[in-house]
């Protein structure tokens, strides 16, 4: 494995891929104290989305990867509280800024679109052992996605094109009346995905103050960062 | 008539309630959702109905306690769903100017299955 800011020294990783579409996410459950839970996560939820793969949404395993789960590399997830600015993660970042090498960015200056889009996450505390829901999960782009406290899920569609955690309450820096998000496969517009958040009406909803928004508003659709390659993550990401 | 999506749960339901939030409306069917992200069309008396137009509210709203008999799915055409009076819900699957990326979203809450219908995609 390259040496780069990214890389994690402990073997507790999970790589995530999608073969057409770099839609996988994975479910980090309580990263700070169980960095090999979101390996086990991983290869108790593959099974779960054969619909994924039917639309190039793919969870990979790799055979050597002992406790981790490997997939091409598009997207890496790591056990750690994360920096707090721009939520990304890596083993033992506690610091405000994680610092890395071409500058701390913040998740939604990232995407270009939609300042502060996704609500800023410093570690998975709220998860715990068993089969929880995890309190954030994670794109290949990096970018940080709460999920409402106690949500259950992950639920595919019945189509296939995304996948949602449901029944939460808040937690996070969301809006208690957030009660799921959910996170959708790439089209045209959004060509890396995007994320809603919804109340227990099923509306698209402000993640922070949990009102219900009109359909073109910014906030309504989140879009998800491109899918960061390994040479870009061996410059540093 | 099935359609093979998990909207099929609606025949033979009532339309129990129309919910209008923002700039969309969602149809209930004690329990299970249809949210629809534009104003559907409806049909009534073989007339199409847009949204916006005199009494387009009160004829979506007469729906409510109307048993639905079939819904149909048309791949990036159409979603339908008729009503045992005659009247149907039509909701295109084609994008229109302002029209967010997907065009209608079904929950049903009882057995955790949803669905959504985004624009250009089968």
């Amino acid at each position: 494995m390259p040496a780069s800011d990214n890389s994690c020294p402990t073997g507790n990783e999970a790589d995530i891929a999608g073969e057409t579409n770099s839609l996988t996410m994975v479910a980090l459950a309580n990263p700070p104290r169980q960095g090999g839970r979101a390996g086990r996560e991983l290869r108790r939820a593959a099974p779960r989305f054969p619909q994924f793969s039917q639309r190039g949404l793919q969870w990979r395993q790799h055979p050597g990867a002992g406790g981790a789960v490997r997939g091409r590399g598009l997207g890496r997830v790591y056990r750690g509280t994360g920096c707090r600015r721009c939520a990304h993660l890596r083993r033992g970042d506690d610091a405000e800024e994680c610092g890395r090498a071409g500058g701390c960015r913040p998740a939604a200056s990232r995407t270009g679109r939609t300042a502060d889009a996704i609500p800023p996450v410093s570690g998975g505390s709220a998860a715990g052992s068993g089969g929880e829901p995890p309190a954030f999960i994670v794109s290949p782009g990096g970018d940080v996605i709460a999920v409402p406290e106690g949500a259950g899920g992950p639920t595919p569609t019945a189509n296939g094109l995304g996948f949602q955690y449901t029944g939460g309450h808040g937690g996070l820096g969301l809006s208690p009346k957030v009660t799921g998000v959910r996170v959708m496969a790439a089209i045209p517009r959004y060509p890396n995905g995007y994320v809603v958040y919804m109340n227990a009406n099923g509306q698209t909803v402000h993640p922070y103050t949990g009102r219900t928004v009109a359909r073109g508003d910014p906030l309504a659709h989140l879009e998800l960062s491109p899918a960061r390659d390994s040479k870009s993550r061996s410059r540093g990401g | 008539m099935g359609t093979g999506h998990a909207l099929d749960v609606v025949v033979g339901e009532q339309l129990s309630s129309v919910e209008f939030v923002q700039d969309y409306l969602q149809l209930h069917f004690d329990g299970p959702t249809l949210t629809i992200y534009r104003y559907p069309l409806v049909e009534v008396g073989g007339v199409r109905h847009a949204g916006g137009s005199p009494g387009y509210r009160d004829l979506l709203c007469d729906r409510i306690a109307k048993q639905v008999c079939s819904v149909t799915v048309t791949a990036g055409k159409e979603i339908g769903v008729e009503f045992e009076d005659g009247a149907r819900i039509a909701i295109p699957l084609r994008p229109c100017e302002g029209s967010g990326p997907e065009a209608a979203m079904f929950q049903d809450p009882g057995v955790g299955a949803w669905e959504v219908w985004q624009y250009g995609m089968p």
